[in-house]
């Protein structure tokens, strides 16, 4: 038991530093970490990666407070939709609508396909150097330190940043990641929105995103659930620490690239493993 | 980069510390007592786990409380109506 509490505490470490350079929660890499290495079920494993999900979202929020890279009108409307899309994940997965097969090959086609399409913008900023446009209701403003100048961006394609948003809240509660994984590449490649900015917005959208499918996933009635969890905490909280403290420097076509092949890879693995 | 006091960035990155530090020492508590097969370690575990959860909830507050503070009812409606559906998924989780 000791031994599987180390590991999880490490595989924690590992999914916080990425996560938090991503906006992503951690738990596209802690789910297949807890269900393919320590061979828990799936239900243990979501339960597990929403509860880090929260924590990376709080803590990434914590240091990025006061960079303005958040817009908090973006986030609360699309939280709205995050987690209606939850809430009818947790009404799926109780009622048994939904099995584990048919969901898994679903997030993985739709990883792959985001993933082509964030190599295929590679180039692409979403930067509006002309701070004086109109930002429109959803857009923002903000300083960026890679080009240490002040930006600007609009929201563009509304309805599918509130579409995906729903499909996100969804996806995170039937397969335990946080959401960010759909939500950055959306807003990022296709409703203009630059990289650091969404991946801002989006840690704050997943922690809340992820309360419905704690409630509904968490497994209660496994007496080393909680200990997992903790030590998967642990472990996310100092990772993403190390990351915004080491690697918040990192140019955006990196970011990018990574996010694409982390994308790539765990969707094909989803896929792979439901065909097998 | 320290956010201006009263603004929604320092009321989150308020609770997110204050939050957070609480969680990671019942966490390190909880999980130095499970080690040591002592059993009140679940009950602190899971009260861990209750507080996390709770922290985004707080956040939603904030940006509720900041939207008012603009007179934005629109975004204001809005967090209302996320408070609204997480109630109800605590609900649901209780029956």
């Amino acid at each position: 038991v000791l031994a599987l509490e180390v590991l999880t505490l490490l595989a924690g470490v590992v999914a916080g530093a990425l996560g938090a350079m991503l906006g992503l929660g951690g738990g596209i890499f802690l789910v297949p970490f807890i269900q393919l290495i320590l061979g828990q079920p799936l239900g243990t494993a979501a339960g597990v990666s929403l509860v880090t999900v929260i924590g990376t979202s709080l803590a990434v929020s914590t240091t990025l407070a006061g960079r303005e890279l958040i817009n908090l009108r973006l986030a609360l409307v699309m939280q709205l939709f995050t987690s209606l899309g939850a809430t009818t994940g947790a009404a799926l997965v109780a009622a048994h609508v939904i099995s584990d097969v048919t969901a898994e090959r679903v997030f993985g086609i739709t990883a792959v396909v985001i993933a082509m399409v964030m190599v295929q913008r590679l180039e692409k900023r979403n930067v509006l150097h002309d701070t004086t446009i109109d930002i429109g209701r959803f857009g923002a403003r903000f300083h960026d330190e890679e080009s240490g100048a002040p930006i600007a961006y609009r929201l563009r394609r509304t309805p599918l940043a509130f579409g995906v948003s729903y499909a996100a809240g969804m996806v995170s509660t039937i397969t335990g990641v946080g959401g960010g994984i759909l939500i950055v590449p959306v807003l990022n490649s296709l409703c203009g929105v630059p990289i650091r900015a969404a991946a801002a917005t989006s840690t704050l959208i997943i922690g809340v995103t992820a309360v419905p499918g704690v409630l509904a996933r968490f497994p209660r009635e496994d007496p080393g659930a909680p200990a997992l969890a903790a030590a998967a905490v642990l472990g996310v909280l100092l990772g993403s620490r190390l990351a915004l403290k080491y690697f918040a420097g990192v140019p955006v076509r990196s970011l990018k690239l990574l996010l694409a092949v982390i994308l790539g890879g765990v969707g094909l693995w989803y896929l792979v493993r439901v065909t097998l | 980069v320290t956010p201006r006091r009263g603004t929604f960035d320092e009321r989150v990155r308020r609770t997110a510390v204050v939050g957070l530090t609480a969680c990671v020492v019942v966490f390190a508590v909880g999980l130095a007592l499970a080690f040591a097969d002592v059993p009140a370690s679940r009950g602190l575990l899971a009260a861990g786990i209750v507080g996390i959860t709770v922290l985004p909830v707080v956040n939603v507050v904030a940006g509720l409380v900041e939207e008012i503070r603009k007179r934005d009812w629109a975004f204001a409606i809005a967090a209302i109506a996320v408070l609204a559906i997480l109630a109800y998924n605590v609900l649901a989780a209780l029956r």
